[in-house]
């Protein structure tokens, strides 16, 4: 009786499974292209540019939808085949869904690289065709390199290496190591700590005089009272141009 | 002349007064001992019957010396006894409710709703869980072939039959639908595994008798524990694993008066974040490490209290029931979006939970009053249910949306109200019957700064009737089932802003949009005993489940599935055809194959377009089409003297017929070998040792964009003493779970989609102990 049910049960599959299946076949990025070249694991470009992204996109019936996605790699993170050291300044992120159709296309699309970003962005792209077949995604490491804004460098304050806050109490000496630069020369150098609240507890400007470097251990100051018990503390450089940059990190008081 | 007839008489009213026989009896309830009013008696010596009393006596009758008495009662099993009339005249008979034995183990009872008299039902004694080889309380059901547990967190998991879960899967706890899976598909059990005093699983038939969130199959599960006039039963329950540091504890006391009997429960536990044996894993394309190999972030605490009021009387019964779970724990980083490498560094402290985190509140209330009567019993059970679940997190900003000012990512709460009315009723030879109407309510509302699901309200009112032949030498039942549901969603739009904060347009999330459908399902079924207690069991059935409200209408990031999930309201309500057979002697051996045919089967598939939301990848899309199931479960135990051998296998195979492949999220091939040794070091103790293989297959059946997963071995071993006294037992078990250390990627985890693995060696303890005293 059991074997008959079964029997019954593969016909009715075989039968039904005769029918016309649906694509299941994925597409392919078949290549990208960075400014008109093959990317290899590292593209340097430069802030306040364009970046022109060429993909060719295959499949064997119909495409969909193309992908293409920038984000900061602020934390170290890798892709596979995309290493990384971390670290990225700004915010920029792209987030693109493009439609494709056909068996093939290429898609062209320039972005422009704000001014005011600088250090390592991940660039993905993915690729759907009509039936929600995925491609094998593509991801590259982009080197933003800038020379329109200031750069700050610290190295240290009171002498440790600023990781996500500086344990502070009131009264204490706070001293920088490090240097702020700029290729066409720095106009003024601004340090201020500001409660949660949006209070200023302490600011000092320092004049750079059109220098292409200043020396960061000249901010020295004593910690003053705070009514909270977290404060952003930020130095701003701005250049001859009138473009600026600035480095925060945040005082816990103890 | 009148003499001679006057002597005829009184000679013949003498010959017919020896020709009778008496038997009296009276029927008692086997597991408290109370009276069993209006049980039937059938001779089948002479096909006349009788019907016991209100206190459960009863007189019979008859000119035969020796004969077989058909007894039957609703809400027990059916029982024959050939008795010899010349030398007893009076019985005390005790009806089990619907009794299966296990090997090596104590009779369990469980009164299973006749409409489910003959699906495939195993019981458990849930006292063998004591090995506890398990994570959460779904898998804890996964010692019964055919049912897996899908893990959808770290400490969180669904039953999963025939590779069926979620909304086709109902968990029926004292008679109500467990609501849990309107919010989609990964949420756990809210059920204290350790007040679990009995379960059965039925693999089929169950939609028809508990609603259409059952379609696929049921557990049944009662947390009252049943107690006899007199009786004082109390629990206590420690349990800890090395894995998690898992270290929890449950209490369960009760008593009953003469018909009054009142329990209550409590139990806590808390857990440090999961370890795996990995160094790092795949998020959205990402490779990020996990520091020391663990999952920060995912420790948590839950706990659970109950309380039980009883009133039995022997034509009346009444039960009270209040339930609450609750669970906090925390989220994976990265479960708003993409984790960063600093996130999963976490913050050393590994019991500590920090943001994101989810909470959760599931309380329960039921009434249940039942009514005997001399033809049948009356069932009225009613409950309220109310669901809450948060999910809290650093708010974060979705384009140029202002950036919230709440940590309230995403609250969700569902209020329920349930109503099942049930009468079976049974004449004294060959036929019962059954009607039972049902009628369901629910509220839903969510809130938060994320988006998965709209407010909605849905209605369920269902009639359900069966009749119970005996025919061809066995029992055939038909059930028929009638559902008319209604689905409301409302509206939502999500506001659309530019680079200065104000509202520009929106994005309708959700469409306003109300759905009912009348829907009509049915089955047969036929069960025959076979020579040596062998049994065999028929069932046929046309299944139809309306869409849910989540499929119908979720849009967003689903924060468990980590993906971007999207209802469809185009979806019709999901038909199909299922085809059950079981062949099975007594406890020894089994074998169950089941095909079943969709016409328009609802299943999550990947769609062809990118999610607009940041960081969410590909569109998951509610769709149907005609899919074919089919597969078989198997066991087999031998006892030889000290030892039990226990085989068992299960199998699903699927078919989506316009795509060519598997339905997505087909458990593989799974089987188990387990090898028991006893030792008997007195008459009221025993030892055991038992070590087992399990051994799961590679699964290449697989939808579209969906990973296949190499097959692996598990090495398990459990040492354990039971002590068993007449007011006491004892039972304590140390365990082991995959004892090689073995690096496996589990095909039915959610965490799969991370290409993380399971559980590495996990050594846990577990004792339970019991007392029960009674003055009988």
């Amino acid at each position: 009786m059991k074997s008959n049910l079964f029997l019954v049960a593969l016909c009715v599959l075989t039968l039904v499974a005769c029918k016309d299946e649906k694509d299941n076949e994925n597409p392919i990025i078949s290549s990208v292209k960075i400014n008109g070249e093959v990317p290899t694991d590292h593209v340097h470009l430069d802030a306040g540019t364009d970046m022109v992204i060429e993909v060719r996109s295959t499949d064997n019936e119909e495409l969909n939808q193309l992908k293409i996605e920038l984000h900061p790699n602020e934390d170290g993170h890798s892709h596979d085949e995309v290493g990384g050291e971390g670290g990225a300044d700004g915010d920029w992120e792209v987030l693109d869904v493009l439609n494709v159709s056909g068996t093939a296309q290429t898609t062209t699309r320039t972005y422009s690289i704000p001014e005011t970003i600088r250090g390592e962005w991940h660039l993905g792209i993915s690729l759907l065709d009509a039936e929600g077949n995925e491609a094998a995604d593509k991801f590259y490491e982009l080197d933003m390199e800038n020379e329109i804004i200031p750069n700050i460098e610290v190295v240290s304050i009171n002498g440790s290496v600023v990781e996500e806050e500086v344990e502070v109490e009131e009264g204490m000496n706070i001293d920088v190591a490090g240097t702020a630069t700029d290729s066409d020369g720095l106009d003024e150098i601004h340090v201020h700590l500001e409660d949660e609240d949006g209070n200023e507890l302490w600011e000092m400007e320092y004049d750079a005089n059109g220098e292409t470097s200043f020396d960061l251990s000249a901010i020295s100051f004593a910690v003053p009272a705070s009514g909270t018990t977290h404060a952003d503390f930020a130095i701003e450089a701005t250049d001859v141009n009138g473009h600026s940059y600035s480095w925060v990190v945040e005082f816990h008081y103890e | 002349m009148n003499k001679y007839l006057l002597l005829f008489m009184v000679l013949l009213v003498s010959w017919n007064s020896e020709a009778q026989y008496q038997l009296s009896g009276h029927f008692l309830d086997d597991d408290t001992r109370s009276p069993i009013p209006f049980a039937h008696v059938f001779n089948l010596a002479d096909s006349t019957g009788v019907i016991a009393d209100f206190e459960g006596y009863f007189n019979l009758q008859t000119e035969a010396s020796f004969c077989e008495l058909r007894i039957s009662c609703v809400g027990y099993e059916d029982t024959t006894i050939a008795i010899d009339l010349t030398e007893v005249s009076h019985l005390d008979i005790t009806l089990r409710p619907a009794v299966i034995t296990l090997i090596g183990s104590e009779v369990v009872a469980r009164r299973w709703h006749p409409g489910l008299k003959y699906t495939p039902v195993k019981v458990i004694d849930p006292k063998r869980l004591s090995s506890g080889l398990m994570q959460h309380s779904a898998s804890i059901f996964s010692t019964v072939e055919g049912v897996s547990s899908i893990s959808t967190g770290t400490n969180a998991g669904q039953p999963a039959i025939r590779g069926l879960f979620g909304s086709r899967v109902g968990v029926i706890v004292d008679g109500v639908p467990q609501q849990n899976q309107q919010w989609g598909v990964d949420h756990g059990l809210d059920i204290e595994p350790w007040l679990i005093q009995e379960f059965g699983v039925h693999k089929t038939g169950a939609g028809l008798i508990f609603g259409p969130n059952a379609s696929a199959g049921a557990i049944e599960v009662s947390t009252v524990p049943k107690l006899a006039p007199g009786d004082l039963f109390a629990k206590g329950v420690v349990r800890g694993l090395s894995n998690t540091g898992l270290v929890e504890g449950a209490a369960q006391i009760g008593k009953r008066w003469d018909k009054l009997s009142l329990s209550t429960s409590l139990s806590m536990k808390g857990y440090g974040d999961f370890a795996l044996p990995a160094d790092s894993f795949e998020y959205l394309e990402r490779d990020l490490p996990l520091k020391d190999g663990r999952l920060v972030n995912t420790s948590g605490t839950a706990n659970a209290q109950s309380l039980a009021l009883e009133w039995k009387a022997p034509v009346h019964s009444f039960t009270a029931t209040f339930r609450r779970n609750s669970q906090e724990y925390g989220l994976f980083p990265g479960i708003f979006g993409i984790p960063s490498v600093d996130d999963l560094d976490g913050d050393g402290d590994r019991r500590a939970t920090q943001l994101p985190r989810m909470t959760s509140l599931h309380s329960v209330a039921s009434l249940a009053y039942n009514r005997r009567y001399n033809n049948g019993t009356l069932n009225v059970i009613g409950a309220l249910q109310q669901n809450t679940r948060e999910e809290i997190g650093e708010p974060h900003i979705h384009g140029n949306a202002p950036l919230p000012e709440s940590t309230l990512a995403l609250g969700l709460k569902l209020n329920t109200a349930f109503v099942d009315v049930d009468w079976s009723g049974s004449n004294l030879n060959k036929m019962s019957y059954f009607v039972k109407g049902q009628a369901e309510f629910q509220r839903s509302e969510s809130e938060g700064w994320e988006f998965l699901i709209p407010d909605y309200d849905q209605d369920l009112l269902s009639v359900v009737g069966g009749v119970q032949y005996d025919i061809w030498g066995g029992e055939l039942l038909g059930v028929a089932r009638l559902d008319y549901q209604r689905t409301s969603t409302s509206l939502f739009e999500e506001p659309l802003y530019n680079g200065n904060e104000e509202i520009v347009g929106f994005w309708i999330r959700s469409e306003e949009n109300e759905v009912s459908n009348t829907n009509l399902g049915g089955s047969l079924s036929f069960e025959k005993s076979l020579p040596m207690r062998a049994v065999l069991a028929i069932h046929a059935s046309r299944v139809v489940r309306s869409p849910s409200a989540y499929e119908l209408s979720a849009n967003g990031v689903h924060h468990g599935t980590f993906r971007h999930e999207r209802g469809n309201q185009a979806l019709t309500p999901e038909k199909g055809y299922v085809l059950d057979a079981e062949l099975k002697r007594f406890n020894h051996w089994g074998i169950n194959p089941f095909a079943g045919y969709y016409s328009n089967f609802i299943f999550l598939a990947p769609s062809a377009t990118f999610s607009q939301l940041p960081e969410a990848g590909q569109v998951y899309q509610f769709e149907q089409s005609e899919v074919m199931r089919y597969g078989v479960e198997a066991f087999w135990q031998y006892e030889l003297k000290s030892y039990e051998v226990e085989l068992a296998g299960q199998y699903v195979s699927s078919f989506v017929f316009e795509e060519g492949a598997a339905l997505p999220w087909t458990p593989p091939f799974s089987g188990s070998i387990k090898l028991t040794k006893n030792w008997q070091p007195s008459p009221q103790s025993n030892i055991y040792l038992s070590p087992e293989l399990q051994i799961t297959s590679a699964q290449n059946q697989v939808f579209k964009n969906e990973d296949e997963t190499p097959g692996y071995q598990l090495f398990n071993l459990s040492l354990g003493y039971i002590f068993e006294a007449p007011k006491m037992n004892i039972d304590l078990a140390v365990f082991g779970t995959n004892l090689l250390n073995t690096n496996y990627i589990n095909h039915m985890s959610r965490y799969k989609i991370l290409d993380l693995p399971e559980v590495g060696a996990n050594v846990g303890i577990t004792m339970i102990i019991t007392f029960n005293t009674t003055n009988q």
